[in-house]
């Protein structure tokens, strides 16, 4: 485990970018914008301003709006990429990489939406504002993809990049079912094993911490999966076991296995989140009841997140916490952003804000 | 290099005994460049002989042009562009007939051979990871009781794959080891032969597909393998031989 002097530096600078997230009393005012322009303009009187000040007028749209908010992550990405120790370098640049994969997912989609008759008229340029701003931290030749005009095309572009070996296998797949699920999934869990063995490989209360913090991430990622598997995709024990992870923090192989085998999910995920209320009814109605759990299980992840600021600072837990904690405020900013430009009622999207929902439980 | 040159359109009204004679001259001036007159109408106007004339030339030509592809001839034009030297049409449609029987027979022989050639290194290539493997797999792939799996998968999904299939009866064996890419054979009831095909599918495994007249291990398919691509090529190299006879 990296030492305390190697966290001296980081620390400091993760506690100075965490007290300008959101509290979620800010999150509220936001929320009480009457539109998009209000909102936007309420946006620029926080530590999104610097991100938002230089758009021009033409340029505020919910689209780009949140792509500069995005920036913001990334921004803090780099700094906590530079600034941890050595050892912790890799776990954090795995974590950076889950944008990376939902751009290429964006990609991927964007090139089978083309072939399956729609128009193909700046695609790039319609694409381009979708993705998550790496800039150079990524090794997709995103543009070359999009332009290749075909997903086979697009993934001979990935040859010598993290994707090239577990894409070779899945795209035999693809080829012979003209899915993308096979795809997605393959990437899917080839990150999430990536994560895990990095997080793995440290020591001491680094390992503890990230493998507490990101395997809450997993967990949930594993247990959505899981159900979403079985009750829509109606796929089989085998399938289901083989499209997740034997690993997690709090929830085990053998959860994840019942499920998959037809178990009762609620009493599976109330045993291990006695927290969260009503889960027959959530599983009741999935189509409603799913998202919510979502949120619900994010939240649990928000409190492993809000407990490694307490206590020793000098270990990775503390960034990694702060990035989780970033990337879903930015969730909630897309949801007010959308829900502000599309003139949704507060009740209507009100329950998808992780962070007023935290206020309305404390 | 071509440099265009301005055009003027002209329409030529001649009457239809006078076709040929018109046409000669003009052609002489090596610059007019007809066009297809059927879009306007005309060709009501009168026997359309020499157009049916020069699409049978046409697709003479065509044909001539497949054979020397065939026989690796380059096209040369040596003798006189001339209509009056324009050899007639019956006997050179027999000739032609004749001469592409013969070479569509060799043709298609060696098409099929190169095809033949093509998938027998295919198997090969396939072969490859499992050469060293003595297990006699022809014989699992007659079994009237069992379903045998063979194939690579990411070594990553090997795991997981015998954990999906703990309720299944099922004997899994690691053929060869490899760090990314192991090549496993998987062992079942066939009456349980669609949830083994299920579960390999979701662990990303891609099956290889043996040749079904070849028996024994996989290094004595693979010498069968190897023959066989001998005589393929043998058998190219004395159709091109042929080939070149004709030609």
């Amino acid at each position: 485990m990296a030492g305390v002097a190697s966290y001296a530096a980081i620390s400091a600078r993760v506690r100075a970018m965490y007290a300008e997230l959101l509290t979620p009393q800010d999150m509220i005012r936001l929320s009480e914008s009457p539109d998009f322009i209000s909102l936007f303009n309420a946006l620029k009187n926080t530590a999104y301003g610097p991100y938002l000040e230089g758009l021009k007028d033409k340029d505020i749209n919910p689209r780009r709006v949140i792509m500069q908010a995005k920036r913001k992550l990334g921004d803090a990405f780099y700094s906590v990429i530079q600034m941890a120790p050595v050892e912790t370098r890799s776990l954090v640049k795995q974590l950076y990489r889950y944008y990376e994969l939902g751009n290429l997912k964006a990609v991927l989609r964007a090139l089978v939406t083309v072939h399956t008759g729609n128009t193909d008229v700046g695609l790039w340029e319609r694409v381009r504002d979708v993705l998550f701003p790496l800039g150079p931290a990524s090794v997709l030749p995103a543009q070359a993809m999009v332009e290749s005009g075909s997903v086979a095309s697009a993934v001979d572009l990935l040859q010598g990049t993290p994707y090239e070996e577990i894409l070779s296998f899945a795209m035999k797949r693809y080829s012979a079912e003209q899915n993308l699920f096979a795809l997605e999934v393959a990437l899917d869990l080839s990150y999430w094993r990536r994560l895990w063995s990095e997080a793995q490989r440290l020591t001491g209360q680094d390992r503890q911490h990230s493998v507490r913090i990101l395997g809450s991430l997993l967990d949930m990622n594993n247990l959505m999966w899981a159900i979403r598997y079985r009750v829509y995709h109606k796929l089989s024990e085998e399938e289901i076991i083989n499209y997740t992870l034997p690993f997690g923090y709090r929830v085990k192989d053998s959860d994840i296995r019942a499920i998959a085998a037809g178990a009762d999910a609620a009493s599976i995920i109330a045993r291990i989140f006695p927290g969260i209320p009503d889960l027959n009814a959530l599983l009741e109605h999935p189509e409603t009841g799913l998202p919510r759990l979502e949120v619900l299980l994010k939240r649990e992840i928000m409190k492993q997140c809000l407990a490694a600021f307490v206590g020793s600072p000098f270990h990775i837990g503390l960034p990694l916490a702060f990035l989780i904690l970033h990337d879903f405020e930015i969730q909630d900013l897309i949801v007010l952003i959308e829900a502000k430009s599309s003139g949704l009622p507060e009740e209507e999207y009100r329950s998808y804000l992780l962070k007023a929902d935290l206020l309305t439980q404390q | 290099m071509f440099f265009p040159e301005a055009m003027t359109e002209v329409e030529l009204i001649v009457p239809s005994k006078d076709l040929l004679a018109v046409t000669k001259v003009l052609g002489k001036h090596g610059v007019f460049h007809q066009i297809d007159s059927t879009y306007l109408g005309l060709e009501n106007l009168g026997p359309n002989t020499w157009q049916e004339r020069a699409a049978a030339y046409s697709t003479l030509e065509r044909r001539i042009q497949v054979l020397m592809q065939n026989l690796n001839l380059q096209e040369e034009y040596s003798g006189p562009a001339d209509f009056e030297t324009v050899a007639e049409l019956e006997p050179l449609q027999s000739a032609v007939d004749r001469i592409e029987e013969d070479v569509k027979k060799t043709s298609d022989q060696l098409n099929e051979e190169k095809k033949k050639l093509e998938q027998l290194e295919s198997q090969l290539h396939q072969l490859e990871p499992i050469a060293d493997a003595n297990v006699d797999v022809g014989a699992l792939r007659q079994s009237q009781y069992m379903y045998s799996v063979l194939g690579i998968l990411p070594a990553e999904n090997v795991s997981r794959l015998q954990t999906s299939l703990s309720r299944v009866p099922h004997a899994f064996f690691t053929l060869r080891e490899d760090p990314k890419r192991p090549v496993v054979w998987l062992l079942g009831p066939r009456s349980n032969s669609d949830v083994i095909e299920r579960a390999v599918k979701s662990a990303y495994l891609n099956p290889l597909s043996l040749p079904e007249e070849f028996h024994g291990t996989p290094a004595q398919i693979n010498e069968g393998l190897r023959k066989a691509i001998e005589a393929s090529k043998q058998r190219i190299s004395e159709l091109n031989a042929t080939l070149t006879k004709l030609a």
